[in-house]
Parts: structure tokens; C-alpha cells; sequence
């Protein structure tokens, strides 16, 4: 079964060339470094105030748990008795478009909703708070983005009003967040470059050498897909390396400092979301509904949308590449503050705390052409 | 005098690419507002 999972856009048309859009870019991001190191002259987001709004009511997280548990059972359903043909069964959509996406996107709004929504939190009893918070990847993943989020979940059930981003400032980054991080950013950016000319030109040579050392070509182009995700984690991890090597020494190791900052990743991996994959939710996440009410395509219609279509005029190619734009550039001002008020509490004077975020800044603006140049090749595919 | 934005539906979006920018350049302001604050209250009750 092949699954595309990428919505069907159109030809943005584009008043200016998209070179021109990295060079903005980039140049908005030296500006906001210059404007943080003439302003921002003490760490802010150490400790920010918090409303609270009101106790999420027990029975509130009963019902999301609840339909957690639903969800999980109807995918699992479509998928184990389900018509093989992909834009007719429920689970392809549910786990690539409502899971993978939507979750993220809720997260990034409303905080940690799959904390709530998760199925094994639901039926747990042994151990699953430790479990979700470190060992569950998808509850790792979806927290890191809940960061951001204005609106935030305390442990004894208060629901707080917090600044943007400012979540992310309480990162305790341990052993494998660095990873979590650059594996997200690395594989969204290598599902981009995967549609571009580069990456397939590059693919077709590799499957033709593997192909010629004996491999089938199906598994030869397996392996050079492979081999292209390990090249874009590895790059984006080489280009953090840079960043925090670029770091003057604070006392505490370069592994340690390295943790220290690693929380500005988090809003490069929500731009890297928001920029790969806001088509795909604006368009086939119409499409959850029609394929809720005729979950394994044989006909049903259990909550009347069976016979529903996606409206792609509902956001044009144009608007779409002004959001995903719009994303990296947000995201990556968002990793500059993060990094700059970080370095004012580890440096102390805020000379030093800009001096150190030199080569940083040099790491986001490589980390947005390199969203920007992924999203204009394929664009242009 | 009748100011002329020509063709201004095409290139105003890009003004949106500021948009980041101008909401930091918010948060400084009104971070140094009451850093200033709590600076005066905190030498009034000295």
C-alpha cells in the first residue's frame, strides 16, 4: 500500500522570486538579533507569571481519554478489516493526517492535548506517568510542542494562561532530547527535500549503484531513502554542533551547555511542521470526516459525512506558501530568544550573552534557508 | 493629494515577513516598561 501523504496543492503564484524570500528571511532574523541584543538586557522567561483559568474537570479528561481509546480502536479496525485501497480506509488518514499533524497543531494552540487524548494514559495504571513523559516518543514529541503553547496543564489539574514560547524555557533537557529534536527537524526536512530535484536525481544514482552491487530495485530505492533521512538528521545535527561549539565555555561542559540551549530547537521544529505539512492538514484533514463515517470503506455512513469531499478552494497555494513562510521565519525569531535569554542567565552581562549567540544566529538563519530552500523546491517540482 | 499604492495586493503580504519582528520589538518595549516599574516601586519602598 502506497501512501501519499501530502496534500494536493497548486502553483503558488508568487509576486517575487523565492530567493528573495530566504533573503528577507534572513535579514529579519539579523534584525531581531540586533534588537534583542540592544533590548533584552536581562533573562525574562526564567520565571514567567502564570493565570490561572479554571480546573480541568476530572470527567473532562475521563471523555478524552475515552475517546483516545475510540480513535485508537476504530484506526486499528479500519486497518486490520478495512478495503486495501488507501483513500477509502480510515487509518491511513487518521495516522498521518489526524494523529501525526493535527495533534502537533492542537498542541501548539492548547497545550499538551495528547497528554489527555493519549489511549495508554487512558487505560494505564502502572507506571504510565514516567512512560508517557520519557518513554513514550509521540508523548515526548507532542510535549515538546505543547511548549509553546500559550495555555498550559498544571499537575494538579489547573489550566494556566502563560506567554508564547515561554514554556519552552522549562525544558530539563536530559540524555536523547538533543536527538528527539534534530530527528524531528532532520526527517520533516528530508520529507521535503524528498520532493524536490536534488534528492531524486541523487536517489535515482544511488538505487542504480545498488541495483548494480545486486539489490532489487525496489529495496535499492528503499536504502537510498534511507540513506537520505541519515544525511538530513545528520546535517541538521552538524549544523547545532556548530551553534553550541560556537559557545564560549560556561563551567559546566560542552555537553551540559549544549542541553542547555536545546530548547531553541523547539520552535524550529514547529516551524519545520507548520511550513511541511499545513497543506496537508488544511486539505485531507477535511477528509477525516467523510472517512470517520465510512471507516473501512464498504459503504457506511455512521455520522452522515460518508458522501463529503475536500474543498481545496477552503485556502489558496499562495496563502498556503505565506503560512509556511511565515512559520519559519516566527519560528526561528522564537529560537533566537529563547537561545538569547538563555545565554543572559548562563553569561550574566548581556554583551556576553550576545557574543555568545553569534554563531548561533549564523545556525538559525542556515536552519531557514534551508526550510525555505526545501519549500521552494518543491514548489517548483 | 491622493497617495497611489500600486499594486499594492501584491507586495503588502511581504510586509507580513516583519511581522515577528515588530511583535519582539513589542515584548522589549514592555519588558523595559516594567523592569522600570518594579525599579521605581522597589526605590520608593526603600
Amino acid at each position: 500500500v502506497w501512501v501519499i501523504a501530502h496534500g494536493i496543492v497548486g502553483r503558488a503564484d508568487l509576486p517575487i522570486p523565492t530567493e528573495l524570500f530566504g533573503v528577507g528571511a534572513a535579514l529579519v532574523l539579523v534584525l531581531s538579533f540586533l534588537a534583542l541584543a540592544a533590548g533584552w538586557s536581562r533573562p525574562r522567561l526564567e520565571r514567567v507569571p502564570e493565570r490561572v483559568l479554571l480546573r480541568v474537570p476530572v470527567a473532562v479528561e475521563a471523555i478524552l481519554g475515552a475517546a483516545g481509546v475510540a480513535a485508537f480502536a476504530a484506526t486499528v479496525w479500519a486497518g486490520l478489516e478495512g478495503t486495501s485501497a488507501q483513500s477509502a480506509n480510515l487509518a491511513p488518514t487518521a495516522v498521518y493526517v489526524g494523529f501525526w499533524i493535527a495533534v502537533p497543531f492542537a498542541s501548539l494552540v492548547l497545550g499538551d492535548v495528547f497528554r489527555l487524548l493519549s489511549p495508554w494514559r487512558a487505560v494505564g495504571r502502572y507506571g504510565v506517568e514516567p512512560w508517557t513523559r520519557r518513554a513514550d516518543a509521540f508523548g515526548v514529541w507532542f510535549g515538546m510542542f505543547a511548549r509553546l503553547a500559550p495555555l498550559a496543564r498544571r499537575d494538579d489539574g489547573r489550566l494556566v494562561l502563560r506567554p508564547p514560547v515561554a514554556g519552552a524555557a522549562r525544558l530539563r533537557a536530559i540524555a536523547g532530547t538533543t536527538a528527539v529534536l534534530v530527528i524531528g527537524i532532520g526527517s520533516t526536512g528530508f520529507d521535503g527535500a524528498k520532493e524536490g530535484p536534488l534528492f531524486n536525481d541523487l536517489a535515482g544514482t544511488i538505487q542504480d549503484a545498488l541495483t548494480g552491487a545486486g539489490l532489487t530495485k525496489g529495496f535499492a530505492l528503499e536504502l537510498a531513502f534511507v540513506v537520505g533521512l541519515l544525511v538530513a538528521v545528520a546535517l541538521v545535527g552538524a549544523i547545532w554542533r556548530l551553534g553550541t561549539l560556537g559557545m564560549p565555555p560556561a563551567g559546566d561542559g560542552r555537553t551540559a551547555l549544549a542541553r542547555r540551549f536545546v530548547h531553541a530547537l523547539i520552535p524550529i521544529a514547529a516551524a519545520y511542521l507548520v511550513a511541511h505539512y499545513f497543506s496537508l492538514l488544511a486539505y485531507n484533514g477535511q477528509d477525516l470526516w467523510r472517512l470517520a463515517s465510512d471507516p473501512l470503506g464498504n459503504g457506511a455512513d455512521y455520522f452522515g459525512g460518508a458522501g463529503a469531499t475536500i474543498d481545496y478552494s477552503v485556502v489558496s497555494a499562495t496563502a498556503i506558501w505565506y503560512v509556511q513562510t511565515g512559520a519559519l521565519v516566527l519560528g526561528h525569531v522564537a529560537g533566537l530568544v529563547l537561545a538569547h535569554d538563555r545565554a543572559l542567565a548562563v553569561y550574566g552581562s548581556p554583551r556576553a550573552a550576545t557574543r555568545s549567540q553569534l554563531v548561533m544566529l549564523v545556525v538559525m538563519v542556515l536552519f531557514t534557508l534551508l526550510g525555505m530552500w526545501l519549500l521552494s523546491a518543491a514548489l517548483n517540482t | 493629494v491622493t497617495v497611489v499604492l500600486a499594486h499594492a495586493g501584491h507586495w503588502l503580504p511581504q510586509l507580513l515577513y516583519l511581522a515577528p519582528l515588530v511583535v519582539l520589538i513589542g515584548a522589549i518595549v514592555v519588558g523595559r516598561l516594567r523592569e522600570r516599574r518594579e525599579r521605581r516601586s522597589g526605590e520608593q519602598s526603600d
